[in-house]
């Protein structure tokens, strides 16, 4: 069986390449408003292990439709004729630089591929765009209609009338918002023009779904990975036992929250390769909330858990104590161990997230001493780190492929702890607390897995509460 | 696997934790998966297949290097064991001092002692943790002494052998047990060879000189020594009686060095062999105590090595992250290639900014427009001034009324201005700009043509912008671009 072949056909500028880069996920197509860009076709195949399960081929605009079907007009003979006056237009015209682009697109339709015709919603239909639907018409391929909305302005019910008369399928499609989700409707959409590439597409978007969780996987083992090496920094510096500490104290604080930062960079880097966003710039402006320096008092108090959250976190653990001392006593202390616990506990959460670590002085066995920073007490701390990261990972990975430059955050990155459910909060906050006790390399890697499953199963269920992701 | 094999993995998973992001992981490991037909292989074989793959692509053999330290140390322990053996027995029968060799002395030092280590090694093998730790502490003093010995004298991978001895503590609760069988391995190589030399040359130097045994003591009589050998030979009396010494035996062995008479007892009782009776009790007792025992413990070590390395790697989480790269399957949607660039057209694009004052215009409106005539004729008079002579449709699919709109730009007067109305919306395709290419053909090289934009919503500056540019590229000194929409001109 052939392998289901789409050409992304349309007017020069009207988002074909963006329906492109979205659907194939790939950030290297070249995509502007105000110039044509695609001025060669490109052929975009899904593989799965070397194997091809579809292709798109992008390619450049219709230069002139309108000269075109005058050509085919005059050299029409009857309807049933009318593919072999395409094949002979493209056949006579090869070559020709007036119409290479039309040639170009065609020469993949005639070969066999459905036609994906983009038009712009957001704009009026004109004459001009007939011209082009009725050439694809002549061509007699499986045809399905994509309308793109480049602006804010709604012209979809021009198009509909004219749409649903020339194409088997019309879908709305805005390759500049589309969320996954949306993604893979289009694809189950494809089926529906040509039933003997439905087999095909069904393998598609099992191996699509399948790559969505390879990413996540990946992406929440990066988030892992920083919050236990976050968690277990440490920095020193050996000093003579003669020496004045002082001056060393301030260089070596730098060091340890800069080294933060940097693991903090490095892992939003890590996540923008996976879901293969590199070009994608989240700044600082746009971003504000969740850029802002980490150890700024703004963003502690933006980010992380709430104070009711922290204090009953801290009077848990707390009440848990006191009342093994009751348990201990048989119950004579009428459970005042577990309140008086509640209470210190409660208190000792909120006193520890306005903390933040200092560099000490601590002896040495073989003489002089040692200045140390770390590790990172403070319970609030990997909370405000995972909701970022939470609130980077959601832009990066929901942003479309088409969407380029930078995206402004919404500011959500508190409300993406404060989401997490209480089982999935004290499995995570049980790991913070054993990683806060710095084990040994083999136990913090258990950790780190325990996190990275732990993550995974709280985003797969945030993924799914997503308007959209019930109908996929 | 081998220990190299274990090592290198161990090596290369942990440099890989540090030095490679999680994508370039993902897809070095796609290639090497597609390269292996990971797919059709179980995880040990995964495993080290892509050892081999990742071996072949970086060209760094630390694996082999401690394969070929591992096979030298069983050598050295192997060749080093037979020398000692042979050069102990040497010295202690050779020496002629005219008095017999002291049995005890000899059973005491080549077998008594053996026995003593092969307890304690038995024991440390027997006991749980702590106290374990406490007998092999010597024996993790050594790894350190090889580490830093092998670090000064290889020096080309001193970070690699630092890091794979750092990997050694951090993975010790996983490799723990393979590194004590593989030092049990090696001592009991040493201590089966070191058996080997002490009765090859026991053996040889009584069939080329004629050791003579005795024995004394002030504590023990010849009862209690002939009942000590007895008890020693059980294992093999049953078997070799010869090799048993009767009390008559020990009773004639026994001299004193405070006897007067004792050398010429010594000359005579050589003579009728007499000292010769200790010689197949102390062979038997170094076969039995020590050869066979070591022999045992060498190929029980080696069977417990070779079983735990076929059982490797294990799968711990940076393997099972491994074996999940190369079993995942290798999904790519990106494109082939690259894209060509357009070059950049906005030559003479100053020009067509330019005010336009007309007398008389004669419009020609492109199919999309869809705005009627007299609103038309009221905007182009609003935007250009003058008159607006007549109103022209063109680009539709009938060439004729092309036709007609060029005739009538050819006839048009000397001061008439042609306006070619088209939607802002659209770029200047092919099809636009052939028939400016006519229209300006048919009206004359001088007249001004402005191209108005034309859009329902005010006409955005990009738009304008990308009509200029593109117009621009034509060189057209005569042309201009406007917004027919004078609220949203640039």
């Amino acid at each position: 069986m052939s392998v289901p072949r789409f050409v992304v056909v349309g007017h020069v500028n009207r988002g074909k390449s963006s329906v492109v880069s979205t659907l194939a996920a790939d950030e290297s197509v070249r995509i502007a408003s105000d110039a044509p860009t695609t001025l060669e076709c490109r052929t975009f195949p899904m593989r799965v292990n070397d194997r091809v399960l579809y292709e798109l081929i992008d390619t450049p605009g219709f230069e002139r439709p309108r000269q075109m079907l005058q050509w085919l007009r005059e050299h029409e003979t009857t309807t049933g004729q009318r593919r072999h006056v395409v094949e002979q237009f493209v056949r006579e015209h090869a070559g020709d630089p007036m119409f290479d682009k039309e040639c170009k697109l065609l020469k993949p339709v005639l070969e066999g591929a459905a036609v994906l015709f983009v038009v712009d919603g957001s704009v009026p239909f004109t004459e001009q765009h007939e011209y082009e639907m009725q050439i694809i018409q002549w061509t007699g391929q499986p045809r399905m209609a994509l309308i793109n909305m480049i602006h804010e302005e709604n012209y979809i019910d021009q198009w509909r009338p004219v749409l649903d008369q020339y194409f088997n399928l019309v879908h709305e499609f805005d390759a500049h918002e589309a969320s996954f989700h949306d993604r893979i409707r289009l694809i189950r959409a494809l089926r529906e023009i040509h039933k003997p590439w439905e087999a095909a597409l069904n393998e598609a978007i099992d191996a699509l779904m399948t790559e969505r969780q390879q990413h996540l996987h990946d992406a929440v083992a990066e988030i892992a990975s920083m919050l236990v090496r976050m968690l277990t920094l440490v920095k020193t510096k050996r000093l003579s036992a003669e020496a004045d500490v002082e001056p060393h104290k301030e260089p070596l604080a730098r060091a340890y929250f800069d080294e933060l930062r940097r693991m903090e960079a490095r892992c939003r880097d890590a996540i923008s390769t996976i879901y293969r966003r590199e070009q994608f710039q989240v700044k600082q402006s746009e971003l504000s909330a969740a850029q802002d320096d980490l150890f700024s008092q703004d963003v502690w108090l933006r980010f992380g858990l709430s104070r009711g959250k922290l204090a009953a976190g801290g009077a848990a653990t707390g009440a848990a104590t006191g009342g093994m001392i009751d348990a201990a006593v048989g119950g004579a202390s009428f459970l005042l161990g577990a309140v008086v616990g509640g209470i210190v506990g409660a208190g000792v959460g909120l006193l520890s997230a306005m903390s933040l670590p200092r560099a000490q002085v601590v002896g040495m066995r073989m003489g002089g001493k040692e200045l140390r920073i770390g590790p990172m007490r403070n319970v609030q701390f990997p909370w405000i780190v995972l909701g970022r990261a939470l609130e980077h990972h959601r832009i990066v990975s929901g942003a479309p492929h088409a969407k380029r430059g930078s995206v402004e955050a919404t500011g959500e990155a508190r409300s993406a702890v404060e989401q997490i459910s209480d089982e999935h909060r004290k499995a995570i906050n049980h790991a913070f607390a054993r990683l806060r006790k710095l084990p040994d390399a083999v136990t913090r890697e258990e950790i780190q897995f325990e996190l990275t499953d732990r993550l995974k199963t709280v985003l797969a269920e945030q993924e799914a509460m997503e308007p959209g992701a019930e109908h996929v | 696997m081998s220990i190299g094999d274990v090592v290198d993995l161990e090596y290369r998973l942990a440099r890989d934790q540090w030095d490679s992001s999680r994508q370039e992981l993902n897809e070095r490991d796609a290639a090497i998966a597609a390269e292996i037909d990971a797919g059709s292989l179980d995880d040990a074989a995964l495993v080290m297949r892509w050892l081999d793959a990742v071996r072949a692509q970086d060209g760094q053999a630390i694996g082999r290097t401690i394969d070929t330290t591992i096979e030298t140390a069983r050598g050295l322990a192997l060749g080093g064991g037979v020398l000692i053996g042979a050069s102990i027995v040497t010295a202690w029968l050779s020496i002629e001092s005219g008095k017999p060799i002291n049995a005890i002395h000899f059973w005491g030092a080549l077998v008594g002692l053996q026995i003593v280590f092969l307890l304690l090694t038995l024991t440390a093998l027997m006991l749980p943790g702590a106290a374990k730790r406490v007998l092999l502490g010597p024996m993790r003093a050594l790894a350190v002494a090889i580490t830093w010995i092998s670090s000064r004298f290889l020096r080309g991978h001193r970070e690699a052998i630092r890091a794979v001895s750092g990997m050694t503590e951090r993975y010790a609760k996983l490799y723990g047990r393979l590194r004590l069988w593989l030092f049990m391995q090696i001592v009991q190589f040493f201590a089966l060879a070191l058996n080997i030399g002490i009765i090859a040359t026991f053996i040889a130097l009584a069939i080329v000189s004629d050791p003579a045994f005795g024995w004394r003591s002030t504590l023990l009589s010849d009862e209690a020594t002939h009942r000590a050998t007895q008890i020693i030979a059980l294992p093999w009396a049953w078997l070799v009686p010869e090799a048993t010494l009767t009390l008559e035996d020990v009773e004639a062995t026994r001299y004193s060095s405070l006897d007067a008479t004792f050398i010429e007892q010594f000359r005579s009782r050589q003579a009728a062999g007499v000292w010769a009776a200790w010689w197949p009790f102390l062979l038997a007792s170094l076969i039995v105590y020590g050869l066979l025992p070591r022999l045992v413990l060498a190929t029980v070590s080696s069977w417990r090595l070779s079983h735990m390395l076929r059982a490797m790697p294990p799968m711990h989480g940076a393997v099972i992250e491994l074996r999940e790269r190369l079993r995942r399957p290798r999904i790519d949607t990106r494109g082939v290639g690259t894209e060509k660039t357009s070059p950049s057209s906005t030559a003479n694009e100053s020009r067509m900014v330019e005010p336009v004052h007309a007398e008389s215009v004669l419009v020609m409106a492109w199919s999309g427009v869809t705005a009627d005539e007299p609103t038309l004729r009221q905007w182009v008079a609003s935007r250009l001034g003058g008159n607006v002579a007549a109103v022209h449709r063109v680009g539709g699919i009938d060439v004729a009324a092309d036709r007609a709109a060029l005739t009538a730009a050819k006839q048009a007067s000397a001061n008439t201005t042609i306006a070619l109305v088209v939607e802002a919306w659209e770029p200047p395709v092919g099809d636009y700009l052939d028939f400016l290419q006519e229209l300006r053909a048919a009206a004359g090289p001088t007249r001004l043509i402005a191209i108005l934009l034309y859009s329902p919503s005010p006409v955005q500056a990009s738009q304008i912008a990308l009509w200029r540019s593109h117009l621009g590229a034509l060189g057209d000194p005569w042309l201009r671009v406007l917004s027919l929409n004078t609220e949203a001109a640039a």
